[in-house]
């Protein structure tokens, strides 16, 4: 489902003293099938952003338009955002603070059922996420209270993925985890996207970015700054210079090479193996 | 989240805002006091309300707290207006001020009308005037001014300090707590819970599904604060000294002083039951 915003603003505590422009003039499309970054400094309005896309915010003016589901400022009260909500699946940043059940089990067939699926095809698509996210087996009737930091952040996610989303969006899924948790984490969303979910992430993580990133977005200040492909982010230095955006490893390595007589196109750069074999391709022609 | 407005302090900078936060609890009571007055005659009583109504909404206005959002909180209270009409009606009332005969042993006195009249209006009144406090006075200076009223309880060793701090962390948390139900809510919802619409069941679910994990948090908080304080030697029998310390201004003194002859006026009034209609109408006559 392709994600459109178009002169999307947005006011936090509209006509009052605290009146905060947190959007502004917004306009964006996210592909079908994406894997979608968004970056910025903190408080640039990336929560802000994503939360217009299931209709938890409603925009002060301009549109998001979800795959012919359009929210604007004149819709009161939405007819079809359930239907919505059923096809973009949020996960907030520290998602474990939402667990409540008394068994992991039930607290993930929770979102099933409340989109009206019955009790044991909600349990089957549960058990279904919580494999897809490594929850053993043992654990599926344990309160998610006695679960570890990391497990109860499997167990949420696997509370969304489990309604199956078209769109999923993470805030800073990877957040407190272990660099090992981290990565499983994001094998696990490359997963997900090859089953034909777009993926939405914020993320402060350059590395993950330029690795698993398709496309990434800017925002700064409540604005757009630009939206492109991760490697042409670290083309020109002093924009990103001026966003203070970390180089990732990789790229800073790339380019390093370069200035020492190496032709490496930082388009195929993505991680460390895909840097060793563009050195190799390199050392073939000489 | 943002139909809380009852209770919420408004940075604004009006003169309401820089009084003395312990004048304004004061005050406050003194104005409540002069609601809860009754006077020579109905007529009187409703006079008089006019003219504590238009006091107190020109303090509101003055101070910046919105009217239309006092009539939006009594949308809860209509049902509680309603409840005391019935009663007041069912219950007989005083026969010397008329009833409408309904059927032969049926009659709706005057009174049961007067009675619920003057609820409706006290309660509009005294919403109006707690809403002008919490708007213009933060958590912090409300508690500050609560110690010092409770300072006299030392004596006899109410722990005035320990309570004060509990009532100022629990103020301080109550935003923390808003932004933490408003996130949870938005979780929830995105997980498909309707908090708005459903039959009781699911109503129900959706509230558990609020307040779980809203009491994990808050445990978990007042455990991490209670260790932090502790760590930085937090006794709570030390003496202490403030950061901000409340000044008596003129604007106290001279709005006390308009407040003092309110009341002063009012108690005058009962006293020599003066009654304006009946003085006008002597007039004329
Ligand atoms: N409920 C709110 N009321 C008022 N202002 C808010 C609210 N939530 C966020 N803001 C403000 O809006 C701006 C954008 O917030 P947002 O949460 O979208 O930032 P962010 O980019 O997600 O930051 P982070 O990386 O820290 O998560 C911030 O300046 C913040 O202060
Ligand atoms: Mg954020």
């Amino acid at each position: 489902m392709p994600v459109v915003f178009s002169h999307l603003n947005y006011i936090y505590s509209i006509k009052t003293p605290m009146e905060f422009s947190a959007l502004k003039d917004i306009n964006l499309q996210i592909e079908d099938n994406s894997f979608t970054m968004i970056v910025g400094h903190t408080g640039s309005g990336k929560s802000t952003l994503v939360q217009q896309i299931n209709a938890l915010l409603i925009p002060t003016s301009g549109i998001v338009d979800v795959n012919g589901i359009v929210v604007d400022c004149n819709v009161k009260k939405l007819k079809n955002i359930k239907e919505l909500r059923k096809g973009v699946g949020l996960v907030f940043q520290f998602p474990e603070y939402q667990l409540f059940e008394e068994t992991v089990l039930k607290d993930v067939s929770f979102g099933p059922k409340n989109f009206g699926v019955d009790n044991k095809k909600a349990t089957e698509l549960a058990k279904e996420a919580l494999n897809l996210v490594g929850i053993d087996e043992s654990l599926f009737d344990k309160s998610p209270f006695e679960l570890s930091g990391g497990q109860k952040r499997r167990v949420a996610i696997a509370g969304v993925i489990t309604l199956k989303p078209k769109v999923l969006i993470l805030d800073e899924p990877t957040a407190g985890l272990d660099p090992q948790g981290s990565r499983e984490m994001m094998k696990l969303f490359t997963k997900i996207k090859e089953q034909g979910t777009t993926i939405i992430m914020i993320t402060h993580d350059m590395d993950n970015v330029i690795r698993y990133g398709t496309d990434v977005v800017v925002l700064a200040k409540g604005e757009l700054i630009k939206k492109c492909r991760p490697y042409e982010l670290f083309l020109d230095q002093d924009s990103f210079n001026s966003l203070s955006i970390d180089e990732p490893l990789v790229i800073k390595m790339a380019k390093r090479l370069n200035q020492n007589g190496y032709h490496i196109s930082l388009e195929n750069v993505i991680d460390i193996d895909s840097l060793v074999q563009e050195i190799k391709k390199e050392k073939r022609y000489e | 989240m943002n139909n809380i407005t009852l209770g919420k302090y408004v940075p604004y900078n009006s003169f309401v805002h820089r009084l003395d936060p312990r004048y304004k609890i004061f005050a406050m009571i003194l104005l409540m006091v002069c609601i809860f007055l009754k006077f020579a005659s109905i007529w009187m009583n409703f006079i008089i309300y006019g003219v504590l109504a238009i006091i107190i909404f020109s303090i509101m206005i003055s101070s910046h707290v919105k009217i239309l959002a006092l009539f939006k909180q009594l949308k809860m209270m209509w049902f509680m207006i309603l409840f005391i009409l019935v009663i007041n009606v069912l219950v007989p009332g005083d026969e010397s001020l008329g009833y409408f005969q309904i059927t032969s042993n049926w009659k709706i006195y005057f009174s049961a009308i007067y009675n619920t009249l003057y609820v409706a209006i006290r309660l509009v009144l005294m919403l109006g005037l707690s809403m002008v406090l919490t708007a213009t006075t933060t958590p912090l200076q409300l508690t500050g001014a609560l110690e010092w009223y409770m300072y006299p309880l030392k004596f006899i060793r109410f722990p005035v300090h320990e309570v004060a701090m509990m009532i100022s962390l629990a103020l301080r948390f109550i935003p923390t707590i808003l932004e933490e139900t408003d996130r949870i809510m938005k979780a929830q919802a995105s997980r498909g819970v309707d908090f708005q619409r459903g039959k009781l069941k699911e109503k129900l679910r959706a509230i558990i599904s609020l307040i779980i994990p809203l009491f994990v948090s808050a445990f978990q908080r007042s455990d991490d604060l209670a260790n932090a304080m502790e760590a930085r030697g937090y006794n709570p029998q030390a003496k202490r000294t403030r950061y901000r310390v409340n000044k008596w201004h003129l604007r106290d003194s001279f709005s006390m002083f308009f407040i003092l002859l309110i009341l002063g006026g009012l108690i005058t009034l009962i006293v020599t039951k003066f009654d304006l209609v009946a003085w006008i109408m002597s007039i004329c006559a």
